[in-house]
Protein backbone atom coordinates (compact mmCIF):
# COMPACT_ATOMS: atom_id res chain seq x y z
CA UNK A 1 0.00 0.00 0.00
CA UNK A 2 1.17 4.06 -0.95
CA UNK A 3 2.37 5.62 1.79
CA UNK A 4 -0.08 7.79 0.98
CA UNK A 5 -3.03 5.82 1.17
CA UNK A 6 -1.78 4.64 4.85
CA UNK A 7 -1.29 7.80 6.16
CA UNK A 8 -4.86 8.36 5.03
CA UNK A 9 -6.70 5.87 6.81
CA UNK A 10 -6.01 7.13 10.92
CA UNK A 11 -6.73 10.55 9.34
CA UNK A 12 -9.83 10.22 7.75
CA UNK A 13 -11.01 8.01 10.88
CA UNK A 14 -10.21 11.34 12.54
CA UNK A 15 -11.98 13.78 10.75
CA UNK A 16 -14.70 11.56 9.91
CA UNK A 17 -15.28 11.26 14.06
CA UNK A 18 -14.55 14.96 14.61
CA UNK A 19 -17.36 15.60 11.44
CA UNK A 20 -19.93 14.08 14.18
CA UNK A 21 -18.49 15.63 17.55
CA UNK A 22 -16.68 19.15 16.66
CA UNK A 23 -17.83 20.23 13.87
CA UNK A 24 -21.60 20.39 14.54
CA UNK A 25 -20.38 23.08 17.24
CA UNK A 26 -20.00 26.16 14.17
CA UNK A 27 -23.06 24.99 12.55
CA UNK A 28 -24.55 27.78 10.27
CA UNK A 29 -28.05 26.66 9.31
CA UNK A 30 -28.14 22.70 9.41
CA UNK A 31 -24.30 23.39 7.81
CA UNK A 32 -21.01 22.62 8.94
CA UNK A 33 -17.86 22.19 7.89
CA UNK A 34 -16.74 19.13 6.25
CA UNK A 35 -12.81 17.92 7.09
CA UNK A 36 -13.37 14.39 5.57
CA UNK A 37 -14.72 16.19 2.32
CA UNK A 38 -11.95 18.53 2.65
CA UNK A 39 -9.49 16.29 3.08
CA UNK A 40 -10.29 14.45 0.07
CA UNK A 41 -10.70 16.55 -2.04
CA UNK A 42 -6.59 17.99 -1.20
CA UNK A 43 -5.31 15.21 -1.46
CA UNK A 44 -7.18 14.35 -5.01
CA UNK A 45 -5.47 17.56 -6.33
CA UNK A 46 -2.45 16.78 -4.89
CA UNK A 47 -1.54 12.85 -5.20
CA UNK A 48 -2.31 10.84 -8.76
CA UNK A 49 -6.03 9.36 -9.61
CA UNK A 50 -5.59 6.21 -7.78
CA UNK A 51 -5.01 7.68 -4.13
CA UNK A 52 -7.27 10.26 -4.31
CA UNK A 53 -10.35 7.75 -5.17
CA UNK A 54 -8.91 5.49 -2.27
CA UNK A 55 -9.32 8.27 0.38
CA UNK A 56 -12.37 8.62 -1.19
CA UNK A 57 -14.05 5.69 -0.45
CA UNK A 58 -12.19 5.40 2.86
CA UNK A 59 -13.43 8.79 3.59
CA UNK A 60 -16.58 7.68 2.77
CA UNK A 61 -17.58 5.09 4.23
CA UNK A 62 -16.04 6.22 7.70
CA UNK A 63 -18.63 8.90 7.38
CA UNK A 64 -21.82 6.25 6.01
CA UNK A 65 -20.97 4.69 9.43
CA UNK A 66 -21.58 7.61 11.30
CA UNK A 67 -25.07 8.49 9.75
CA UNK A 68 -28.02 6.90 8.92
CA UNK A 69 -27.37 7.24 5.18
CA UNK A 70 -26.74 3.53 3.88
CA UNK A 71 -22.92 2.47 3.10
CA UNK A 72 -21.47 4.18 0.46
CA UNK A 73 -23.36 7.14 0.17
CA UNK A 74 -20.86 9.71 0.94
CA UNK A 75 -18.26 7.76 -0.95
CA UNK A 76 -20.11 8.06 -4.41
CA UNK A 77 -20.19 11.65 -4.21
CA UNK A 78 -16.86 11.50 -3.14
CA UNK A 79 -15.57 9.55 -5.71
CA UNK A 80 -17.34 11.74 -8.32
CA UNK A 81 -16.10 14.73 -7.10
CA UNK A 82 -12.63 13.41 -6.36
CA UNK A 83 -12.27 11.86 -10.33
CA UNK A 84 -13.64 15.00 -11.33
CA UNK A 85 -11.00 17.38 -9.85
CA UNK A 86 -8.68 15.18 -10.85
CA UNK A 87 -9.57 14.59 -14.52
CA UNK A 88 -10.49 19.14 -14.61
CA UNK A 89 -7.04 19.93 -13.38
CA UNK A 90 -4.70 17.39 -12.52
CA UNK A 91 -2.25 17.97 -9.94
CA UNK A 92 -2.39 21.33 -8.49
CA UNK A 93 0.35 23.22 -6.82
CA UNK A 94 0.60 22.98 -3.51
CA UNK A 95 0.65 27.10 -3.13
CA UNK A 96 -2.63 27.09 -5.31
CA UNK A 97 -4.84 30.04 -3.26
CA UNK A 98 -7.49 29.50 -6.64
CA UNK A 99 -8.46 25.92 -7.51
CA UNK A 100 -9.41 24.36 -4.44
CA UNK A 101 -11.74 26.75 -2.83
CA UNK A 102 -13.33 26.75 -6.65
CA UNK A 103 -13.10 22.31 -6.34
CA UNK A 104 -14.37 22.77 -2.99
CA UNK A 105 -17.36 25.05 -3.96
CA UNK A 106 -18.76 23.07 -6.84
CA UNK A 107 -17.91 19.78 -5.39
CA UNK A 108 -20.18 20.60 -2.32
CA UNK A 109 -22.94 20.88 -4.35
CA UNK A 110 -21.99 18.06 -6.22
CA UNK A 111 -21.20 15.95 -2.99
CA UNK A 112 -24.20 16.73 -1.62
CA UNK A 113 -26.97 16.62 -4.75
CA UNK A 114 -25.76 12.81 -4.83
CA UNK A 115 -26.29 12.11 -1.50
CA UNK A 116 -29.47 13.64 -1.39
CA UNK A 117 -30.30 11.02 -4.60
CA UNK A 118 -28.86 8.01 -2.40
CA UNK A 119 -30.83 9.40 0.74
CA UNK A 120 -33.81 9.35 -1.37
CA UNK A 121 -33.82 6.10 -2.96
CA UNK A 122 -32.95 4.41 0.57
CA UNK A 123 -36.76 6.00 1.54
CA UNK A 124 -35.50 9.47 3.44
CA UNK A 125 -37.73 12.12 1.88
CA UNK A 126 -35.90 15.06 1.85
CA UNK A 127 -36.99 18.71 0.91
CA UNK A 128 -34.28 19.78 -2.13
CA UNK A 129 -34.60 23.72 -2.00
CA UNK A 130 -34.51 23.20 1.29
CA UNK A 131 -31.58 21.21 1.30
CA UNK A 132 -29.75 23.20 -0.52
CA UNK A 133 -30.21 26.60 1.44
CA UNK A 134 -29.86 25.06 5.14
CA UNK A 135 -27.34 22.31 4.59
CA UNK A 136 -25.56 22.84 1.10
CA UNK A 137 -25.05 26.82 0.63
CA UNK A 138 -23.37 27.54 4.60
CA UNK A 139 -21.23 24.01 4.20
CA UNK A 140 -19.79 25.94 0.73
CA UNK A 141 -18.73 28.52 2.23
CA UNK A 142 -17.22 26.86 5.27
CA UNK A 143 -15.28 24.48 2.72
CA UNK A 144 -14.40 27.14 0.57
CA UNK A 145 -12.93 28.76 3.17
CA UNK A 146 -11.13 26.00 5.61
CA UNK A 147 -10.31 23.92 2.35
CA UNK A 148 -7.17 26.67 1.41
CA UNK A 149 -4.78 25.97 4.88
CA UNK A 150 -5.92 22.05 4.79
CA UNK A 151 -4.67 22.16 1.24
CA UNK A 152 -1.37 23.92 2.14
CA UNK A 153 -1.08 21.61 4.97
CA UNK A 154 -1.30 18.44 3.09
CA UNK A 155 0.88 20.00 0.15
CA UNK A 156 3.99 19.92 2.91
CA UNK A 157 3.10 16.35 3.49
CA UNK A 158 2.33 15.33 -0.01
CA UNK A 159 6.15 16.85 -0.54
CA UNK A 160 7.67 14.92 2.46
CA UNK A 161 5.79 12.31 1.19
CA UNK A 162 6.54 12.26 -2.36
CA UNK A 163 9.52 14.42 -3.11
CA UNK A 164 9.95 15.61 -6.63
CA UNK A 165 12.45 14.30 -8.97
CA UNK A 166 15.29 16.94 -10.12
CA UNK A 167 17.96 16.54 -12.38
CA UNK A 168 21.44 17.87 -11.79
CA UNK A 169 23.73 18.66 -14.77
CA UNK B 1 -2.72 6.35 -19.09
CA UNK B 2 -5.43 8.02 -19.28
CA UNK B 3 -7.56 4.46 -20.42
CA UNK B 4 -6.00 3.19 -17.18
CA UNK B 5 -7.46 6.26 -15.08
CA UNK B 6 -11.08 5.71 -16.32
CA UNK B 7 -10.76 2.02 -15.65
CA UNK B 8 -9.70 2.91 -11.70
CA UNK B 9 -12.68 5.05 -11.83
CA UNK B 10 -15.24 2.94 -13.25
CA UNK B 11 -13.89 -0.41 -10.65
CA UNK B 12 -14.62 2.12 -7.80
CA UNK B 13 -18.03 3.54 -9.17
CA UNK B 14 -18.96 -0.24 -9.44
CA UNK B 15 -17.51 -0.77 -5.62
CA UNK B 16 -18.98 2.04 -4.15
CA UNK B 17 -22.83 1.18 -6.09
CA UNK B 18 -22.95 -2.28 -4.55
CA UNK B 19 -21.81 -1.58 -1.05
CA UNK B 20 -25.06 1.30 -1.27
CA UNK B 21 -27.04 -1.59 -3.05
CA UNK B 22 -26.08 -4.33 -0.62
CA UNK B 23 -26.72 -1.35 2.37
CA UNK B 24 -30.11 -0.32 1.57
CA UNK B 25 -31.18 -4.13 1.36
CA UNK B 26 -29.51 -4.89 4.79
CA UNK B 27 -27.61 -7.40 3.57
CA UNK B 28 -24.36 -5.40 5.31
CA UNK B 29 -26.04 -4.79 8.35
CA UNK B 30 -23.63 -7.44 10.66
CA UNK B 31 -20.70 -5.35 8.98
CA UNK B 32 -21.61 -1.77 9.51
CA UNK B 33 -22.55 -2.98 12.97
CA UNK B 34 -19.20 -4.47 13.29
CA UNK B 35 -17.24 -1.41 11.97
CA UNK B 36 -19.03 1.05 13.93
CA UNK B 37 -17.89 -0.51 17.46
CA UNK B 38 -13.93 1.19 17.68
CA UNK B 39 -15.43 4.18 15.55
CA UNK B 40 -17.71 4.80 18.96
CA UNK B 41 -15.07 4.56 20.79
CA UNK B 42 -12.95 6.76 19.52
CA UNK B 43 -16.19 9.00 18.93
CA UNK B 44 -17.00 9.06 23.06
CA UNK B 45 -13.65 10.10 23.70
CA UNK B 46 -13.41 12.72 21.10
CA UNK B 47 -17.13 13.77 22.32
CA UNK B 48 -16.22 13.92 25.62
CA UNK B 49 -13.50 16.29 25.31
CA UNK B 50 -15.31 18.38 22.67
CA UNK B 51 -18.56 18.90 24.94
CA UNK B 52 -16.28 19.58 27.91
CA UNK B 53 -14.43 22.50 26.11
CA UNK B 54 -17.61 23.68 24.30
CA UNK B 55 -19.73 23.79 27.44
CA UNK B 56 -17.06 25.69 29.27
CA UNK B 57 -17.13 28.40 26.71
CA UNK B 58 -20.95 28.82 26.01
CA UNK B 59 -21.07 28.50 29.63
CA UNK B 60 -18.93 32.17 30.06
CA UNK B 61 -20.40 33.43 26.89
CA UNK B 62 -24.06 32.79 28.39
CA UNK B 63 -23.49 33.32 31.92
CA UNK B 64 -25.83 36.66 32.21
CA UNK B 65 -28.40 34.87 29.74
CA UNK B 66 -28.30 31.80 32.27
CA UNK B 67 -29.03 34.21 34.90
CA UNK B 68 -32.22 35.98 33.43
CA UNK B 69 -33.04 31.98 32.18
CA UNK B 70 -33.03 31.00 36.18
CA UNK B 71 -35.76 33.57 37.02
CA UNK B 72 -37.74 33.04 34.25
CA UNK B 73 -37.10 29.34 35.01
CA UNK B 74 -37.83 29.30 38.88
CA UNK B 75 -41.07 31.86 37.76
CA UNK B 76 -42.01 28.93 36.04
CA UNK B 77 -41.42 26.25 38.16
CA UNK B 78 -43.87 27.98 40.51
CA UNK B 79 -46.56 27.56 38.54
CA UNK B 80 -45.82 23.90 37.34
CA UNK B 81 -45.94 23.48 40.79
CA UNK B 82 -49.36 24.39 40.98
CA UNK B 83 -50.49 22.11 38.04
CA UNK B 84 -48.35 19.19 39.66
CA UNK B 85 -50.22 19.23 43.01
CA UNK B 86 -53.75 19.02 41.09
CA UNK B 87 -52.29 16.74 38.39
CA UNK B 88 -51.51 14.61 41.25
CA UNK B 89 -54.52 14.42 42.72
CA UNK B 90 -56.48 13.65 39.13
CA UNK B 91 -53.81 10.68 39.02
CA UNK B 92 -55.03 9.37 41.89
CA UNK B 93 -58.15 9.39 41.00
CA UNK B 94 -57.20 7.64 37.41
CA UNK B 95 -55.58 5.15 38.87
CA UNK B 96 -58.28 3.97 41.41
CA UNK B 97 -60.95 3.78 38.09
CA UNK B 98 -58.59 2.74 35.95
CA UNK B 99 -57.73 -0.55 39.09
CA UNK B 100 -61.94 -0.67 38.78
CA UNK B 101 -61.97 -0.90 35.44
CA UNK B 102 -59.17 -3.47 35.11
CA UNK B 103 -57.33 -0.79 32.52
CA UNK B 104 -54.31 -2.40 31.21
CA UNK B 105 -52.21 0.45 29.77
CA UNK B 106 -48.55 1.17 29.16
CA UNK B 107 -48.37 3.96 31.91
CA UNK B 108 -45.20 5.86 32.97
CA UNK B 109 -45.07 3.78 36.23
CA UNK B 110 -44.16 0.68 33.29
CA UNK B 111 -41.32 2.09 31.64
CA UNK B 112 -38.09 0.52 31.84
CA UNK B 113 -34.93 2.99 30.63
CA UNK B 114 -31.19 2.56 30.05
CA UNK B 115 -29.54 6.22 30.17
CA UNK B 116 -27.36 6.78 27.49
CA UNK B 117 -24.74 9.28 26.61
CA UNK B 118 -24.59 10.82 23.28
CA UNK B 119 -21.32 10.72 21.50
CA UNK B 120 -22.22 12.18 18.26
CA UNK B 121 -24.24 13.71 15.73
CA UNK B 122 -25.25 12.58 12.31
CA UNK B 123 -22.58 13.98 9.48
CA UNK B 124 -24.28 14.45 6.67
CA UNK B 125 -26.37 17.77 7.82
CA UNK B 126 -29.62 16.40 6.10
CA UNK B 127 -30.56 14.18 8.99
CA UNK B 128 -31.73 15.64 12.47
CA UNK B 129 -29.80 12.24 14.34
CA UNK B 130 -27.88 11.85 17.30
CA UNK B 131 -25.81 8.66 17.68
CA UNK B 132 -25.66 7.26 21.28
CA UNK B 133 -23.17 4.73 23.01
CA UNK B 134 -25.93 2.54 23.89
CA UNK B 135 -26.77 -0.53 21.70
CA UNK B 136 -28.25 -4.23 21.73
CA UNK B 137 -26.36 -5.19 24.45
CA UNK B 138 -27.38 -2.36 26.40
CA UNK B 139 -31.31 -4.05 25.21
CA UNK B 140 -32.00 -1.24 22.45
CA UNK B 141 -33.88 -1.86 19.70
CA UNK B 142 -34.97 -0.21 16.53
CA UNK B 143 -38.20 2.22 16.90
CA UNK B 144 -37.40 2.25 20.78
CA UNK B 145 -38.74 6.00 21.93
CA UNK B 146 -35.68 8.10 23.25
CA UNK B 147 -36.58 11.30 25.94
CA UNK B 148 -35.11 13.64 28.85
CA UNK B 149 -36.58 15.01 31.96
CA UNK B 150 -38.18 17.53 29.23
CA UNK B 151 -39.73 15.75 26.99
CA UNK B 152 -39.36 13.18 23.98
CA UNK B 153 -36.22 13.71 21.81
CA UNK B 154 -36.81 10.85 19.13
CA UNK B 155 -36.79 7.68 18.16
CA UNK B 156 -33.95 4.76 17.79
CA UNK B 157 -33.55 4.39 13.51
CA UNK B 158 -30.23 2.27 13.44
CA UNK B 159 -28.69 0.13 16.31
CA UNK B 160 -25.26 -1.55 16.31
CA UNK B 161 -24.26 -3.75 19.63
CA UNK B 162 -22.95 -0.87 21.42
CA UNK B 163 -24.46 2.06 19.82
CA UNK B 164 -27.75 3.77 18.26
CA UNK B 165 -29.02 6.61 15.72
CA UNK B 166 -31.71 8.35 17.23
CA UNK B 167 -33.85 10.70 14.49
CA UNK B 168 -34.87 13.65 16.43
CA UNK B 169 -38.15 15.19 16.77
CA UNK B 170 -37.32 18.29 14.34
CA UNK B 171 -35.48 16.08 11.14
CA UNK B 172 -38.68 16.54 8.41
CA UNK B 173 -38.74 12.75 8.12
CA UNK B 174 -40.36 12.59 11.82
CA UNK B 175 -43.87 12.41 12.74
CA UNK B 176 -45.69 11.68 15.38
CA UNK B 177 -49.67 11.44 16.45
CA UNK B 178 -50.29 14.33 19.24
CA UNK B 179 -52.83 15.58 21.04
CA UNK B 180 -53.22 19.48 22.53
CA UNK B 181 -54.57 19.05 25.97
CA UNK B 182 -55.49 22.38 27.92
CA UNK B 183 -58.15 23.39 30.43
CA UNK B 184 -60.72 26.17 28.78
CA UNK B 185 -63.25 28.04 30.70
CA UNK B 186 -67.05 26.92 29.30
CA UNK B 187 -69.04 30.40 29.24
CA UNK B 188 -73.04 30.60 29.67
CA UNK B 189 -73.44 30.51 25.88
CA UNK B 190 -71.40 27.14 25.78
CA UNK B 191 -67.99 28.82 24.23
CA UNK B 192 -64.69 27.38 25.07
CA UNK B 193 -62.26 30.07 26.15
CA UNK B 194 -58.88 29.44 26.95
CA UNK B 195 -57.50 30.02 30.50
CA UNK B 196 -54.31 32.38 30.85
CA UNK B 197 -51.58 30.57 32.07
CA UNK B 198 -50.23 32.87 34.05
CA UNK B 199 -50.63 32.92 37.74
CA UNK B 200 -49.17 35.86 40.04
CA UNK B 201 -48.39 34.35 43.66
CA UNK B 202 -50.02 36.00 46.25
CA UNK B 203 -47.62 38.35 48.37
CA UNK B 204 -46.99 35.88 51.15
CA UNK B 205 -46.96 32.60 49.06
CA UNK B 206 -43.98 31.19 48.55
CA UNK B 207 -42.92 30.02 44.94
CA UNK B 208 -44.33 26.45 43.98
CA UNK B 209 -47.51 27.06 46.87
CA UNK B 210 -50.81 25.55 45.45
CA UNK B 211 -52.68 27.70 47.76
CA UNK B 212 -51.18 30.88 46.04
CA UNK B 213 -53.28 33.77 46.03
CA UNK B 214 -55.10 33.65 42.47
CA UNK B 215 -54.57 37.19 40.14
CA UNK B 216 -58.17 38.20 40.95
CA UNK B 217 -60.06 36.80 44.02
CA UNK B 218 -63.57 37.72 42.59
CA UNK B 219 -62.61 34.56 39.53
CA UNK B 220 -62.13 32.31 42.33
CA UNK B 221 -65.58 33.30 44.21
CA UNK B 222 -67.30 32.26 41.21
CA UNK B 223 -65.34 29.62 40.30
CA UNK B 224 -66.08 29.40 36.55
CA UNK B 225 -67.09 25.63 34.90
CA UNK B 226 -64.07 24.51 32.99
CA UNK B 227 -63.69 21.44 30.38
CA UNK B 228 -60.57 19.48 30.03
CA UNK B 229 -59.83 19.81 26.09
CA UNK B 230 -58.13 17.47 23.94
CA UNK B 231 -57.15 17.99 20.09
CA UNK B 232 -55.07 15.24 18.09
CA UNK B 233 -52.99 16.34 15.11
CA UNK B 234 -50.07 15.40 13.65
CA UNK B 235 -47.10 16.70 14.71
CA UNK B 236 -44.05 16.92 11.94
CA UNK B 237 -40.49 18.61 12.26
CA UNK B 238 -39.18 21.14 9.61
CA UNK B 239 -35.98 21.81 8.19
CA UNK B 240 -35.42 25.13 9.93
CA UNK B 241 -35.49 23.08 13.03
CA UNK B 242 -38.92 23.91 14.26
CA UNK B 243 -42.17 21.49 14.92
CA UNK B 244 -45.54 22.21 13.61
CA UNK B 245 -48.50 20.38 14.85
CA UNK B 246 -50.97 19.79 11.53
CA UNK B 247 -54.59 18.58 11.25
CA UNK B 248 -56.08 20.38 14.02
CA UNK B 249 -59.51 20.35 13.50
CA UNK B 250 -61.17 23.70 12.55
CA UNK B 251 -63.33 24.72 15.23
CA UNK B 252 -61.08 23.56 17.95
CA UNK B 253 -59.74 26.00 20.37
CA UNK B 254 -56.24 25.93 21.08
CA UNK B 255 -53.82 28.66 22.91
CA UNK B 256 -50.16 29.63 23.20
CA UNK B 257 -48.64 27.70 26.22
CA UNK B 258 -50.63 24.60 25.34
CA UNK B 259 -49.06 21.53 26.41
CA UNK B 260 -48.56 19.00 23.48
CA UNK B 261 -48.50 14.93 24.47
CA UNK B 262 -47.56 11.97 22.43
CA UNK B 263 -51.69 10.11 22.26
CA UNK B 264 -50.33 6.77 21.64
CA UNK B 265 -52.38 6.77 18.09
CA UNK B 266 -51.08 3.90 15.82
CA UNK B 267 -48.97 2.71 19.13
CA UNK B 268 -45.86 3.84 17.75
CA UNK B 269 -45.39 5.60 20.79
CA UNK B 270 -46.16 5.69 24.51
CA UNK B 271 -48.82 7.73 25.29
CA UNK B 272 -48.23 11.19 27.47
CA UNK B 273 -44.89 11.70 26.85
CA UNK B 274 -44.02 15.59 26.62
CA UNK B 275 -43.38 16.99 22.74
CA UNK B 276 -43.81 20.83 23.93
CA UNK B 277 -46.01 23.75 24.31
CA UNK B 278 -47.97 25.55 21.56
CA UNK B 279 -46.21 28.76 20.02
CA UNK B 280 -48.69 30.52 17.97
CA UNK B 281 -51.54 28.74 15.86
CA UNK B 282 -52.99 29.60 12.27
CA UNK B 283 -54.89 28.18 9.70
CA UNK B 284 -53.58 25.68 7.50
CA UNK B 285 -53.40 26.97 3.75
CA UNK B 286 -56.68 25.16 2.32
CA UNK B 287 -58.15 26.01 5.34
CA UNK B 288 -59.29 22.63 6.12
CA UNK B 289 -57.52 22.50 9.49
CA UNK B 290 -55.65 24.26 11.80
CA UNK B 291 -51.57 23.94 12.09
CA UNK B 292 -49.66 25.33 15.48
CA UNK B 293 -45.97 26.07 16.01
CA UNK B 294 -44.78 23.88 18.65
CA UNK B 295 -41.36 24.64 20.51
CA UNK B 296 -40.18 21.38 22.66
CA UNK B 297 -38.34 22.10 26.10
CA UNK B 298 -35.71 20.06 24.47
CA UNK B 299 -32.65 21.78 23.38
CA UNK B 300 -32.02 19.23 20.52
CA UNK B 301 -28.21 21.00 19.85
CA UNK B 302 -26.68 20.10 23.63
CA UNK B 303 -28.15 16.95 24.04
CA UNK B 304 -25.37 15.50 25.86
CA UNK B 305 -27.54 12.48 27.97
CA UNK B 306 -30.63 10.51 26.89
CA UNK B 307 -33.41 7.75 28.13
CA UNK B 308 -34.03 4.94 25.98
CA UNK B 309 -37.44 3.27 26.84
CA UNK B 310 -36.52 -0.45 26.18
CA UNK B 311 -39.70 -2.33 26.56
CA UNK B 312 -42.15 -0.25 24.75
CA UNK B 313 -43.22 -2.53 21.84
CA UNK B 314 -44.89 -0.75 18.80
CA UNK B 315 -47.27 -2.44 17.03
CA UNK B 316 -45.62 -3.38 13.11
CA UNK B 317 -48.20 -1.99 10.98
CA UNK B 318 -46.13 -2.92 8.07
CA UNK B 319 -48.11 -5.73 7.59
CA UNK B 320 -51.34 -3.67 6.22
CA UNK B 321 -49.36 -1.69 4.27
CA UNK B 322 -48.07 -4.14 1.89
CA UNK B 323 -51.77 -6.14 2.11
CA UNK B 324 -52.96 -2.43 1.05
CA UNK B 325 -50.23 -2.37 -1.65
CA UNK B 326 -51.51 -5.89 -2.96
CA UNK B 327 -54.84 -4.62 -3.16
CA UNK B 328 -53.84 -1.65 -4.77
CA UNK B 329 -51.65 -3.98 -7.35
CA UNK B 330 -54.55 -6.30 -8.27
CA UNK B 331 -56.12 -6.10 -11.47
Amino acid sequence: MQLGNTLGIPLLIFAAVLNTTLMPEFRLGNGAPDLVFMLVVSWALLADVRQGLFWAVVGGVLQDMLSVAPLGASALGLVLVAYGADATFGDVHRRNLIIPPLVAAVGTVLYHISLLIVLELDGIDIALGQALFYVTLPTVIYNSVLIVPIFRLLGVVHLWLQPRRVRLE
Amino acid sequence: MRGSRVFVFAMTLVIVVTLIFLSIRGTLGPLESAGSVPLSVVQRLTGRTTRGVSGFVDDVAEFRELRERNADLEEALAVYQAELAELREKGADYDRLAALLEYDRFGPEDREYVTCNVIGLDSTGFVRAIQLDCGRRDGVEVLDPVVTELGLVGRVVKVSATGAEVLLLPDPNSSINASIRSERELTPSGLLVPVSPVIEPGPDAAPGDPGATPANPAAEAEEPEMEDVREDGLVVGQFTGDLVMSYIPVDAVVGEGDLVLTNGLGQSLPADLVVGQVMSVSLAENELWQQARVRSLVDFDRLEIVQVITNFEPVDVSVFEEEEDDEAGAP
